[in-house]
């Protein structure tokens, strides 16, 4: 019999050549004293007889066959090298002597043994279950072993899954998979690591959470991952991706705010990331602290996602399939006032500021509206139902093949979605101006073994969306209809008998003299149905990478190097008609006959005209080269180690302007070095230095340097009492640098270059007799400035990991503090007499932010029908402003940002609304550029200095970036069913009403009901009414930023509700699936808020009067074949 | 095929480094800076006209301080006409507001920036010399016209806002903070100022332009000196001579702004 004993010695000696020299020394001892002087190890059984032997040797310089060969002469024992440095002693005799003990008969099998991706593993151990028998795979993964018939082996190797065969076959295929997925390894920044000996904070979600009915991968990121701030505030497709950052908002100044986002290792947009289908996502993790983004050196300031797609199994082909179909409708509508109150209203707004205006509706038109007589002439449109449907349905499907061989293996997905506006269409038009998004991506995922060490991965992406909608996009169909008059002109006129021939559609306007004051002629459904935008926005990308292990120059190291060049394109090409203007010219009010006139006969159109807006069309470039190392020495001394250079490269086509052509390039080198003892203690190295060509010569390299440290107490002895309950307990703490070289706004980037426009019209001067001299002048749009460089962060994290009662409870929790230095600010202490127009900037601004995430997973299998699982996470990220260059505000100590959060606002505090007119002189006069008189808003005067004015703003409510987000589900698998829920909401975030887009009349907006029920008129003298005094000009006074306006953004929702059912196996089996699921799910169901005018997540974007987030019903189809 | 291999990473990780040094260097030479609108006769001619391009539009309806603002002519309906924005009417009518105040010519609104003007003014004055291609008189010429102009601004500024900082010389964009804190000048002493920059102008000026088709704008001798003895009659005046309203009234560097005699 042959036992396993390794004797690992002292290894590393780089000298394989013997120089030994004993007389009448027992084996064991003579191979423990090669060991120490070489980096062989020998494996022998410890109790053999033979081992005693004693031999004589002397040889200098000697091969390891020379001496074998010497010391096992004559001793029956035979040996061979495997791996290199590995001799296996053999006993022959001891074989044969079991060989006759056993009654059973033996053969011999032989196999062979590789990973998933059928690479063969050298060293697995196989070994006869129930004994000590066992043999290690050779170099090709190759083994033999002598066993009992039917015997069954057992194989395992390091990092993956131990596999139990029967011993059937004389030569074995066996195939390990690797235990990725199994929450030992995760996917780190360049690399993978050891779950165990992760030292940064990062969260990590299984990409099936991923999975709303929606298009967009971002609207699923909210109350999932804790440590990201994401929030939802448009619901129009293609343009409804969701705002996310990491731990909060953490710059204050013009830049990118937003994570560095990593799709299979490339940096690409928002847009991209909101593109991908869950299904393909094999891992979604985000980066949260130092140690774990410093690598990204001056680009991971913000955080990190890191995607990556899933790729090929070894096996045959395996088809997934999915199809979905889902209802969506807004999930509020703001209410507006009828067209009687509107007109009632807007005579008041008109007399209540000159009570010497003629009211523009006359008693006749209000009361005949009210009767709802002759609506062509009274017309009453409720524009927002003459344009949009109740309801749309979308499409999607995907569909992915996975499999492959030992040489190569695929993954090949293809996903379709067909979202669609809900905008009404004119069956008279033939095209459609509705919204309708097409989504297509394609990708595929090679994986080829080019020898047996090297293997080589293709990766081909493209994205491409075909948008057809109305020319100015949903948003501003949405805009128009909160922007025009209910009562001046119907949509249309329809055909009549003087007008017989017209072949256009006969949109209704005002008369050219008949427009209110303050109103605009705007039709929005004209605007909405008179022609129709395409654009087509493509996204391709290749990639290749080689990974190639280095074994044989020392074992663990590996080299890989990867390119990836992209491009992204967008077109849109615009097709309209100008319409015809029609209006009532003259009309009996009793017939209700009515003559049409057009107000322009020659302007308008019935055929279409055309235009080409933008293209946009940009390409990148990246080279990651990477060596890494990764070997356990001891069984206790695990070191690794990363070196990666990148390099990447963008181009615009058409940036613009000269300067914003040249190309932007990166250049960096980034390493890691761990080292983790016994499971127990781990640390952690990292560094980046980059450099970008934004800035000067001597700013433009960065180093970046990161470290933390890791216990893991629950691997000590004296924990041993406690681990029954407490499975695990890690405690991290890390601290280090990133920066932000994505600073300021675009126009801006070569901060070290002046921008002079040598053409300027608008500073020429004309002189001359009769002005025939003119020249344009010169200006300066920007001075040179050497000294700007990038934001740094200066992060620490401090990390608990906790698994309780058999792993079946998992906490998570990780307190964060940064500092921010160097904040691109504007100089305000410039002053004016400097002469230069255009704004300087400085690294000025200091910030700090800390917070905490918080993650708690419960699962429990109660028997094999019932298995729940329930999670929930909790983000908390306040920031606050250490410097902020201000201007000098004297004594009002309250204007300064100092001490308060970066998305702080200053605003009035509104007391009540002026009484009268002599409320109004006895109080401190506030200059807005409009008189004021009572049932206007009053305003505190903080600094009591007799006036209101910009001192008197005070930081009021919370941050407009939500400082909490939460979320919690559960779900519930019973049998074949299984049932999911889950809730988000968000705390500490306030909201501006945005008074001016909101205010009745002004530029023509509508009025919303809530104002009709209750605004300060005559009658409703209050002066607490929800609505000050109406205008129809912009009213200055009431339309500041002040407490009246001021809502809390906080709200919990209903999120996402499904239900769904598997077909039992023997089933699906039949027809040849191994998995059918149907579904149904919902989104956005339900909404706790204390406000309640429209979907307060939207918050003060377009005043809340955009295009509505969407309420969806789902169902859909799963299969695997 | 090892000796292949690693020969192949070494030439690779070498060619990535040796690359790297230039990668960053991606501006090329002949981006357009300041320095080359003074390279030639005709570009530096532009920034001439750049310099007269913030001359207060006296004849402007919508611009003129001393048309509109008063109530000495009034308009039917605002804005007149569904034209431009009467600014200057605004004010008449009483919608001048602190916060963005109609023509303001201290910073950019619908008024012009006159210390924009100031500069560069200085601007041209520094480089003028640079220019290859033009005679030495002419440069002598149009260096006063702009001595002129930066003259003429600094009073205009001082008729809307009392004691103003004088900017003889251009401050760097860089400059820190504290330098950059200038204080208001006593009158007399920025009226002497003035005074002088208009003497050392008036020397060099034309007492008429060459060519009347092309020209006839530009600041002449006369022009020069008609305003010198409006901007004595200014400084003699006492709003700004001996008044005794702003005795007491110093700037931070504690000198008296008004002359108390």
């Amino acid at each position: 019999m042959t036992v396993f004993c390794l004797h690992a010695g002292a290894a590393g000696l780089a000298q394989n050549t013997i120089t030994l020299a004993a007389k009448n020394t027992e084996l064991s001892k003579l191979f423990s004293m090669i060991q120490q002087q070489t980096d062989y190890r020998f494996l022998y059984h410890e109790d053999a007889a033979v081992m005693s032997l004693k031999k004589n040797i002397d040889v200098k310089a000697a091969s390891i066959e020379n001496v074998m060969g010497r010391i096992l002469q004559g001793t029956g024992l035979s040996y061979n090298i495997v791996n290199k440095n590995l001799v296996v002693i053999k006993t022959a005799q001891a074989a044969r002597a079991s060989d006759l003990s056993n009654a059973r008969q033996q053969r011999i099998i032989r196999g062979v043994v590789t990973n998933d991706k059928g690479e063969p593993l050298s060293g697995a151990a196989v070994i006869q279950k129930g004994t000590t028998l066992g043999v290690l795979t050779n170099e090709a993964g190759e083994f033999s072993i002598n066993v009992p018939v039917g015997a069954e082996l057992e194989i395992s190797f390091a990092g993956h899954v131990t596999l139990t065969v029967q011993a059937t076959e004389d030569s074995m295929k066996i195939v390990l998979q690797a235990r990725e997925n199994m929450d030992d390894v995760v996917i780190v920044a360049y690399g993978t690591q050891k779950k165990q000996e992760v030292v940064g904070a990062m969260t990590t979600i299984n990409p099936g959470d991923l999975k709303v009915p929606s298009s967009n991968l971002t609207t699923a990121l909210a109350g999932r991952l804790a440590g990201v701030i994401a929030y939802q505030r448009s619901g129009e497709p293609g343009e409804d991706n969701a705002e996310f950052f990491i731990r909060g908002v953490t710059s204050f100044g013009t830049g990118k705010k937003d994570p560095l986002i990593l799709i299979d290792g490339i940096e690409l947009t928002v847009r991209d990331l909101a593109r991908m289908s869950p299904d393909d996502i094999e891992s979604f993790s985000i980066m949260k602290d130092a140690t774990s983004t410093a690598l990204y050196g001056a680009r991971g300031a913000n955080g990190v996602i890191l995607v990556t797609t899933k790729q090929g199994r070894r096996g045959k082909a395996t088809i997934n399939l999915r199809a979905e179909n889902s209802w969506s409708s807004p999930t509020t509508n703001v209410e507006l006032a009828d067209p009687v109150t509107y007109m009632k209203m807007y005579n008041y707004a008109q007399v209540s500021r000159n009570p010497l205006a003629d009211p523009f509706f006359t008693q006749e038109k209000i009361d005949a509206t009210a009767e709802g007589l002759h609506p062509l002439i009274y017309p009453a449109v409720d524009w927002r139902k003459m344009l949009f449907k109740k309801n749309t349905i979308n499409q999607r499907a995907n569909m992915s093949v996975s499999g492959g061989g030992d040489v190569a293996r695929y993954y090949v997905t293809a996903s379709y979605a067909k979202d669609n506006g809900i905008l009404n269409v004119d069956k008279r038009n033939n095209f459609n101006s509705n919204i309708k998004l097409n989504t297509y991506t394609l990708r595929s995922n090679v994986n080829i073994n080019l020898t047996k060490t090297t293997e080589l991965i293709v990766r081909l992406n493209g994205a491409f969306d075909d948008y057809r909608g109305p020319i100015d996009g949903g948003a501003q169909v949405y805009s128009d209809v909160m922007r025009s008059s209910p009562v001046l002109f119907p949509a249309y006129f329809p055909k009549d008998s003087a007008r017989w021939y017209v072949q256009h559609i006969m949109f209704g306007y005002p008369a050219s003299g008949a427009i209110q004051p303050g109103g605009s002629s705007i039709n929005p459904y004209a605007n909405m149905v008179r022609g129709y935008k395409d654009y087509s926005r493509s996204f391709m990308s290749a990639q290749l990478e080689v990974k190639q292990r280095l074994d044989f120059i020392t074992e663990g190291l590996r080299f890989r190097t990867l390119f990836n060049t992209n491009r992204s394109s967008f077109f849109d090409v615009v097709r309209g008609y100008t319409p015809f203007r029609y209006y009532i010219s003259e009309f009996d009010r009793y017939s209700g006959d009515y003559t049409l006139q057009v107000q322009n006969p020659t302007g308008g159109t019935e055929y279409l005209t055309y235009s080409e807006p933008t293209k946009t069309i940009a390409s990148s470039f990246y080279w990651e080269t990477a060596f890494d190392y990764g070997r356990v020495f001891h069984q206790k001394h695990s070191i690794s180690g990363l070196l990666v250079g990148v390099i990447r490269q963008s181009l615009v086509g058409n940036s613009g302007s000269l300067q914003l052509s040249l190309p932007s390039r990166n250049i960096g080198l980034s390493g890691r070095a761990t080292y983790a003892y016994d499971s127990r203690y781990a640390a952690e190295f990292n560094f980046g230095y980059n450099g970008s060509e934004r800035f000067y010569k001597d700013k433009r390299m960065g180093f970046f340097p990161s470290a933390g440290v890791a216990w893991t107490v629950s691997n000590e002895k004296f924990w041993e009492r406690l681990s029954k309950t407490v499975n695990l307990f890690k405690l991290r703490a890390t601290y280090g640098l990133v920066g932000n070289d994505q600073i300021g706004r675009t126009e801006d980037r070569f901060f070290y270059l002046s921008e002079v426009n040598m053409n300027d019209g608008d500073r020429g001067m004309t002189f001359g007799y009769d002005g025939g001299n003119s020249l344009s002048g010169v200006s300066v749009n920007r001075f040179p400035n050497f000294d700007i460089t990038w934001e740094t962060a200066y992060k620490s994290n401090f990390g608990a990991e906790l698994s309780l009662f058999n792993n079946k409870i998992k906490i998570l929790a990780d307190y964060y503090t940064e500092n921010r230095k160097n904040i691109l600010l504007s100089r305000p202490e410039i002053p004016q007499t400097l002469g230069v127009s255009t704004t300087i900037y400085a690294n000025s601004g200091k910030g700090s932010g800390r917070g905490l995430d918080v993650s708690v997973d419960y699962a429990h299998q109660f028997n094999e029908n019932l298995g729940l699982v329930m999670r929930g996470n909790y983000t908390y990220a306040t920031t606050k402003v250490t410097y902020y260059p201000q201007v000098d505000y004297g004594d009002n100590w309250w204007r300064y940002r100092e001490g308060y959060p970066f998305s702080q606002n200053w605003a009035y505090i509104a007391e009540r609304l002026f009484i009268d007119e002599s409320d109004v002189r006895n109080s401190p006069p506030q200059d807005f550029g409009t008189p004021v008189i009572g049932g206007d808003i009053k305003y505190r005067d903080i600094n009591n200095d007799g006036i209101i004015n910009e001192y008197d703003k005070v930081a009021t409510g919370f941050p407009e970036t939500p400082e909490i987000i939460y979320g919690f589900g559960f779900s519930l698998i019973y049998k074949g069913f299984d049932f999911s829920s889950f809730f988000q909401g968000l705390a500490n975030e306030s909201f501006w009403m945005r008074p001016a887009y909101l205010q009745p009349f002004y530029q023509n907006h509508q009025v919303l009901k809530v104002f009709a029920d209750d605004y300060y008129n005559p009658d409703n003298p209050n002066p607490y009414a929800l609505y000050p005094r109406l205008s129809i000009a912009e009213s200055k006074n009431n339309n500041q930023y002040s407490t009246w306006w001021l809502r809390s953004g906080a709200f919990l929702r209903w999120k996402q509700a499904e239900i769904g059912y598997t077909f039992p196996e023997r089933w699906t089996k039949k027809a040849k699936m191994s998995k059918l699921r149907i579904y149904g799910n919902g989104t956005n169901l339900m909404l706790l808020s204390d406000f309640k005018l429209w979907d307060v997540e939207m918050g003060g974007r377009d005043a809340g009067l955009g295009y509505p987030l969407q309420r969806v019903f789902n169902v859909g189809l799963q299969a695997n074949f | 095929m090892r000796k292949i291999i690693i020969a192949v990473l070494i030439s690779f990780t070498g060619l990535f480094w040796l690359s790297c040094s230039k990668y960053l260097d991606i501006v090329p030479d002949n981006i357009a800076t300041i320095d080359y609108a003074f390279r030639l006769r005709e570009t530096a001619k532009k920034y001439l006209y750049t310099c007269y391009s913030s001359l207060v539009e006296f004849g402007s309806m919508s611009h003129s301080p001393g048309l509109m603002t008063g109530d000495e002519l009034w308009l039917p309906n605002y804005p007149f006409n569904d034209g431009p924005t009467d600014y200057a009417w605004e004010i008449a009518r009483g919608i001048q507001s602190s916060s963005s105040p109609n023509l303001n010519y201290w910073s950019e609104w619908n008024g012009k920036d006159a210390w924009r003007s100031i500069r560069d003014c200085n601007i041209f004055l520094d480089n003028i010399q640079k220019v290859p291609d033009m005679e030495e008189q002419e440069k002598i010429q149009w260096a006063a016209e702009v001595k002129f102009l930066k003259a003429y601004y600094h009073f205009f500024l001082i008729t809307m806002y009392g004691p103003i900082p004088v900017v003889k010389n251009n401050l760097e964009v860089s400059a820190d903070p504290e330098s950059m804190k200038v204080s208001r000048m006593p009158l007399d002493s920025a009226f002497n100022y003035i005074e002088q920059l208009i003497d050392e102008a008036a020397v060099d000026l034309p007492d008429r332009v060459a060519d009347d088709n092309a020209e006839l704008g530009r600041i002449t001798r006369p022009i020069a000196l008609a305003m010198k003895a409006k901007i004595m009659v200014y400084a003699a005046s006492p709003l700004f001579n001996g008044n005794k309203d702003y005795s007491g009234f110093k700037n931070d560097e504690g000198q008296e702004l008004f002359n108390p005699v």
